[in-house]
């Protein structure tokens, strides 16, 4: 089936055209080296990793650990070099460089907590100042990244930007996570940000990693975070206007490290170390779930008619007594980074290995980068950028699935895993005790595999420094096979006994064609600036699915997907999907400290309407640096204030807008039709429009930095699953442009010197967000957003509703009101702590933490056990609830109301809204200790360090579930990868800790 | 212009160009259906092959739900619903499933047969396509009044059920008609079978035994399954057979082991002990449908013979019915049973025997509603089941309507 081309083409055509044919082509000159030293103005610290340039051309270079650089085929004449480095202001000096030879430039650069002439890009029409923009944005260097102890991507942001939730969605190697900017905006669209990988915008989505693991893949992971040069964040419509349709959930770009003239430069990283699990479950269970103790002092549970304790036997409890192990972790990274004078590289590849904390958890990954960058001519810059990673991942089965541990062991003698090999369980039999064989879920056989590919040609062509032009074509590819497998001769009944093989196959890639042109000008004698940028987007969204299963193998060999007796093709979605826009901006700045930007952006989407045209953004912005005045005090040094109001929105699924029947075959094999979709040919995209308004400031030479932002966002036409009447016929919800929702927030991010000599320097930074989200207006309706959640007006997006127990802590029985709010799903008050402390420039320790408060989940592992006899904290209420039936007439004079209201003695009475919990958290994500060993104990290496760090060392939380932040991916994931917004926490296995050992070399 | 320049503006053009050439900006999914594309005659088997495949997702959903309500089966698994189910609780949230598989079975057959009209003109009353189409029509209809507490037809208000069975009986009177000038026996008798049921259910006993008489004893019409895709598949056969969600256990028909009609087994764990379900319920399962494939019979010449019975034990006739009965048994290979003493225990073995012989076919539901609404005798036990005597309540006796058609449709109040 196709749709109406989408007409924005020619528009986005005569824009390519226009910017990079009408232009000038300077003539190539004479040129000649810059070298020399970037170092502290305070301390004199060799400063690593600045970046060192020649600006309005693509000449540049970074700084190695003495802090030197290199520039070659800087034109000869007179020349502006610039250096910048995340923490430190900025720096222009001049120098004349003749033909041929080399010329001498150092730097010293103070430290800001603000570094107004930073360029950030993220956002912007082209690369920008930090002064002239008018909305926040993070950054995160890499130095920040190398003191961690992450693994990911997603590891480097937990914690380190306001706005930002993280939120991990289970403890098994390779799993992805749940990422939110600035909350929830959209009820029926992905809320995940944008990602960007040096303007190439990636798949950003989890990708399921199906029946048997529950979790999923996230792409973003595939960079290595040792590849990274900074990340930049923007969160709201305001800042995401120029990218349109899908950037309402905010953007995130990862610039990888590029090479820079000079010799090569290696790094190699070698690290090792372990997983491993602590307690699972509340800390009455003292089993932990009959995981962390499976022997039979502990596999116990409560006869809820006797009242008595009374031993199951567990006959395939591993001799450790536990199910879980210590997983062994290696990580291997080699880079180098060098070039000459027309061409500078950056290779780099990677190797991990990393054993998960039960038997058959692992992932293994690896991958390569290769950034190059060629400088034909004074005034082009080509950048061709290309990485790929391979993952491949066992899973242990995890989730809502018969075989995953969580789910069996918990349940006590109710685990479906009753089937024996051999006489097993004869012995307990004979004894009438109940025999459960929970390790042959580690027989199922659940394996994901990955190949991810991004290729970037950039074209960047600045024929003057007035003008400059952007071409970027990108290519983004994710091919991933999952596959389940139940092994011949299992455990089981049905068609499990004979095996079945469950896989499922997808393709996802992105297309993507970003050009931007920029002329600046000045006038009145340089008060006056003009930046007036042009562009378009193009994205070319492929989407490919196929899930098949076979089942009935005759005999134990390894199956394939033509092995089975029955073979089914559960789906094929084969989808296409074209967005494109033009965007127009205009910045005017006034003495370099009043900036103004407005701007357009217009979108058309295939997957609009028949009836709906093409979608405009608006966005106006204003930034001022008040500091520059001359009446403000020299102490504080830097204080910008911000503000914007802009608009993005999302588009609706690819055939959202189509009335579609189903090809279905009857039970007779004969084709035919059933109704899918009722249609909506008025469908168009939801748009969000958000004001913030904020200010930036550095006080005290960089020792105190403060960003304070404020949003307030109101998404309109909101795309809402409207259910027609089932009598109609069409059963399938339809999208309407309905409704309407609220988002505001604060958000604060403080950086504090506390100490900073050059003996010991201590830094502290710290973010808190505060997040309200609303329903204002559903067209009347209620939206069930799946576990006993839902979207309703005047409440949090989404809330939990539900029985509620009026006298929680009476000694009485429970007095319970129906249909009440019980809580939202997300955390409404988000905060990150982190401190730097290095000692004689050497010895370095980093500690980051993330807190998050305001959300909850449901804890049906606990609601599922406490009317099976297995809830640890159930028991002894349910004991005195035993003894009070059978006539005990005190027993229950210290059992509250709440907690009879949740340990039920029948399956009937249980209620998963008792079992609904505040999810705060706060945890310690990183710490590390790093070592800078003197050179001289490492011959022929410019530098070297080791480190110790542990991961998830310590948790707080009053959750009684396994953890918080869990998640099943298969719950929240269909085949199109679209995220619902309901959470529970159904048996998945929590997050672990990690303890590693690292040697880094740069030679 | 140097060459250089015009080697660097044509490479810019290029990439400029070339990924804009390479493709077109239509968006493209070869899965779902156009709904203009079925506006063609070639669309008519496949339409009416789309009805037919409702009719049967209705059946799969139906006897499910109906076989726990009812007590042909009881609850041995882990699934809340069907727990609830089997406490006879039935609530608006819970039952959007079952209330939106009948409906979209019946809708699609109706929309079917305005389809096929438009499409097939002169021909439609001949059509054997468009026989099925009101046969499906019909067993839609008959399904939704049986089972549903309310009629709402196409998103309108509430109506009386009955409603239902007077739409029913025009399809059906329209397919036999149909069928008959096409030349389709099993639809003709399958018609006459099911305005048989309807007619009786609209109190037209007179004419509900006259268009019994029309269907013989050993026909029986299916609603098909396959185990080819599980779409199609016969999903209380997987329940029962691969998972253990329902056992007889506990109910009436765990007393009647070896009526071919009621066919069930024990399962046996390793230690030879009776298998148990995740809740703890014994395991008898259930063999009217041992696999994936198993159809469900959707109109049999037996009920005909009972509705015959039943229209004579509404006139007295107690000799009368209890041939009917007989006769209905002995296609069965079951022995004739003895004459009852009474009225009062003829209908209580007619309530006997229609359970077993549409047992899990998802008619038991209305026939305990019409049992206890006329009053009816019945069993003691059903009536303990009905009526529990221990504070639980009654039992619902027909599936409300669903909570998306109540806050979906403006037309209810």
């Amino acid at each position: 089936m196709k749709l109406r081309p989408t007409t924005i083409l020619p528009g986005l055509l005569a824009a390519v055209l226009s910017g990079v044919a009408a232009l000038p082509i300077a003539a190539q000159q004479g040129s000649g080296r810059v070298q020399g030293r970037v170092t502290s103005a305070r301390d004199l610290r060799a400063l690593a990793g600045a970046q060192v340039f020649v600006p309005g051309t693509g000449i540049g270079a970074l700084t190695d650990a003495q802090g030197r650089y290199t520039i070659a085929g800087v034109p000869a004449g007179r020349t502006t070099v610039r250096v910048q480095m995340l923490g430190y202001s900025g720096a222009d000096k001049s120098v004349d460089v003749a033909a041929g030879a080399t010329a001498t430039l150092d730097f010293q650069l103070g430290e800001t907590a603000v570094a107004l002439d930073q360029l950030v890009v993220t956002g912007t029409a082209a690369a920008s100042r930090r002064r002239e923009v008018g909305n926040s944005i993070s950054s995160i260097g890499a130095q920040a990244i190398q003191n961690s102890a992450v693994a990911t991507p997603k590891d480097a942001l937990q914690g380190r930007a306001p706005g930002l939730t993280i939120l991990e969605n289970g403890g098994h190697p390779g799993a992805g996570a749940t990422i939110r900017l600035r909350g929830i905006n959209s009820i029926s669209q992905d809320n995940t940000p944008v990602i960007y990988v040096d303007g190439v915008r990636i798949y950003n989505q989890l990708i399921p990693a199906g029946y048997g693991g529950r979790q999923g893949y996230l792409p973003l992971d595939d960079i290595a975070p040792e590849d990274i040069d900074r990340i930049e964040i923007v969160k709201g419509a305001a800042a995401t206007t120029l990218y349109g349709t899908e950037a309402s959930g905010g953007v995130i770009q990862i610039f990888t490290k590029h090479g820079a003239a000079g010799a090569p430069i290696w790094n190699a990283e070698i690290s090792a170390g372990v997983n491993n699990m602590g307690h699972i479950g509340p800390k009455e269970d003292a089993s932990g779930y009959h995981i962390n103790d499976c022997t039979a002092a502990a596999t116990k549970y409560l006869n809820l008619t006797t009242g008595q304790l009374t031993p199951y036997v567990d006959a395939t409890c591993p001799s450790s007594g536990t199910y879980l192990v210590n997983g062994p972790v290696q990580r291997y990274a080699l880079s180098v980074r060098g070039g000459a004078e027309k061409v500078t590289y950056s290779v780099s590849g990677n190797y991990g290995s990393e054993n998960g904390v039960l038997p058959t958890s692992w992932n293994k990954d690896g991958g390569f980068r290769a950034n190059l960058s060629f400088f034909p001519m004074q005034s082009v810059q080509v950048s061709f950028n290309n990485a790929y990673t391979r993952r491949h991942t066992r899973w242990a089965g995890d989730g809502d699935n018969s075989e995953g541990i969580m789910l069996d062991a918990s349940r006590g003698p109710a685990s479906y895993m009753d089937g024996t090999k051999g006489n097993e369980c004869d012995a307990a039999e004979a004894a009438n005790q109940t025999c459960v064989t929970n390790g042959y879920v580690f027989d199922a056989q659940n394996f994901s595999k990955g190949d991810h590919y991004t290729s970037g040609l950039t074209v960047s062509y600045a024929p003057s420094e007035k003008l400059l032009n952007r071409l970027t074509v990108g290519w983004d590819y994710n091919s991933n096979t999952h596959d389940t497998g139940i092994p011949w001769g299992w455990t089981g009944s049905g068609q499990e006994a004979d095996g079945f093989l469950w896989e499922e196959q997808r393709l996802d890639t992105k297309l993507s064609l970003d050009y931007s042109g920029s002329l600046i000008n000045k006038f009145m004698g340089q008060k006056l600036a003009s930046t007036f940028s042009w562009g378009g987007q193009l994205f070319e969204d492929r989407h490919r699915w196929t899930e098949t299963d076979v089942a009935h193998f005759a005999g134990p060999s390894e199956p394939t997907l033509s092995s089975g007796a029955t073979q089914e093709v559960y789906g094929d979605q084969r989808q296409r999907i074209i967005n494109a826009g033009l965007f127009l901006q205009e910045l005017i700045g006034w003495s370099d400290r009043l900036f103004i930007t407005a701007g357009l952006r217009v979108d058309g989407n295939s997957a609009f309407g028949e009836n709906f045209g093409l979608q405009p953004y608006p966005k106006l912005s204003a930034a001022y640096i008040l500091s520059d005045a001359k009446f403000w005090p020299s102490w504080w040094e830097t204080m910008k204030l911000r503000f914007a109001v802009g608009e993005s929105g999302k588009a609706p699924g690819a055939f959202d807008a189509v009335r579609t029947w189903s090809p279905i075959a009857d039970g007779n094999g004969s084709p035919g039709f059933t109704p899918s979709q009722i249609g909506n040919p008025d469908l168009g995209p939801e748009r969000t429009r958000e004001i913030e308004g904020g200010f930036d400031a550095s006080l005290f030479q960089g020792r105190l930095g403060v960003e304070a932002t404020y949003y307030n966002a109101r998404t309109s036409d909101a795309l809402v699953d409207v259910t027609f009447p089932p009598s109609q016929g069409f059963l399938n919800s339809q999208l309407q442009n309905v409704g309407t929702l609220a988002n505001s927030g604060v958000e604060l991010a403080l950086n504090l010197g506390l100490i900073t000599t050059p003996g010991f320097d201590w830094r502290l930074r710290a973010n808190g967000s505060l997040l309200r989200s609303k329903a204002v207006d559903l067209g009347g309706q209620e939206l069930y957003t799946g576990f006993e959640s839902y979207v309703r007006e005047g409440y949090p997006i989404p809330t939990y509703f539900g029985n509620r127990v009026k006298n929680p802590d009476a000694i009485a029985n429970p007095d319970l009101e129906s249909n009440q709010p019980l809580g939202p799903i997300y955390p409404t008050r988000l905060l990150g702590i982190g401190t730097t402390m290095t000692f004689a420039q050497r010895l370095t320790l980093e500690v980051q933490t993330q807190g998050s408060f305001g959300g909850h989940l449901e804890n049906d592992v606990a609601w599922n056990a406490e009317f099976r006899g297995t809830w640890g904290p159930c028991i002894p209420v349910q004991q005195k609830m035993i003894a009070a039936k059978k006539g005990d007439a005190h027993a229950l004079d210290d059992v509250t109301a709440l907690w009879r209201a949740k340990c039920s003695l029948t399956r009937a009475g249980a209620d998963k809204a008792f079992w609904t919990e505040p999810a705060d958290f706060f945890k310690v994500r990183n710490v590390s200790l790093s070592y800078n060993l003197p050179a001289r104990l490492v011959p022929g290496a410019s530098a070297a360090s080791i480190m110790v760090s542990g991961r998830n060392l310590f948790r707080w939380t009053n959750y009684t579930g396994a953890d918080p932040e869990v998640l099943e991916v298969e719950d929240a994931s269909n085949s199109g990868g679209t995220t619902i917004l309901g959470r529970r926490d159904y048996y998945n296995f929590p997050p672990y800790r990690t303890f590693m050992a690292s040697l880094r070399v740069t030679f | 212009m140097t060459n250089s320049k015009r080697t660097i503006r044509r490479a810019a053009l290029a990439l400029g160009l070339l990924p804009l050439a390479a493709c077109s900006l239509d968006v493209t999914n070869p899965g779902p259906i156009n709904d203009s594309a079925l506006h063609t005659p070639q669309a008519v088997p496949p339409i009416v092959a789309g009805a037919n495949y409702n009719m049967s997702r209705m059946m799969n959903t139906s006897l499910e739900v109906v076989s726990l309500v009812s007590g042909e089966l009881s609850h041995s698994g882990s699934y809340p619903n069907e727990g609830l189910y089997a406490r006879g609780i039935l609530r608006p949230e819970d039952v959007d499933g079952i209330w939106g598989s009948v409906h979209r079975a019946r809708w699609t057959a109706e929309d079917a047969t305005a389809k096929l009209r438009d499409l097939l003109g002169d021909d439609y009353g001949s059509s054997s396509d468009a026989a099925r189409a009101n046969l499906y029509a019909g067993i839609g209809n008959r399904t939704s009044g049986e089972l549903l507490c309310e009629a709402v037809i196409d998103g309108g208000a509430p109506q009386a059920r009955t409603v239902h069975f007077e739409r029913a009986d025009t399809f059906f009177a329209r397919a036999a008609s149909i069928a008959a000038a096409s030349g389709d026996d099993d639809v003709v008798a399958a018609a006459h079978g099911g305005r048989a049921a309807v007619l009786a259910w609209l109190g037209k006993w007179d004419q509900a035994v006259q268009e019994a008489a029309l269907v013989p004893t050993n026909f029986v019409y299916t609603a098909a399954f396959s185990d080819a895709h599980s779409d199609t598949q016969n999903d209380l056969w997987y329940e029962t057979h691969s998972r253990a969600e329902y056992t007889v256990a506990n109910t009436l028909f765990a007393d009647a082991h070896g009526d071919p009609r009621t066919p069930w087994d024990t399962i046996y764990a390793g230690s030879g002990k009776p298998a148990v379900g995740p809740n703890g319920t014994v395991v008898l399962r259930q063999k009217k449908y041992d696999d994936g494939s198993a159809s469900v019979p959707v109109v049999q010449g037996t009920e005909a013979r009972l509705i015959q019975a039943e229209a004579a034990l509404r006139s007295g006739n107690v000799a009368g019915a209890m041939t009917f009965i007989n006769q209905a048994r002995a296609a069965y290979g079951l022995a004739a049973l003895a004459a009852p003493a009474n009225a009062d225990e003829a209908w209580i073995t007619l309530e006997r025997e229609r359970g077993a012989t549409t047992w899990l076919q998802a008619r038991r539901l209305w026939d305990l509603s019409r049992w206890m609404e006329a009053k009816r005798p019945m069993d003691p036990r059903l009536v303990h089941f009905l009526v529990p005597t221990d504070g639980s309540g009654a039992r619902a006796l027909c599936v409300p309507i669903g909570r998306d058609e109540a806050n979906s449709n403006p037309n209810i109040p």
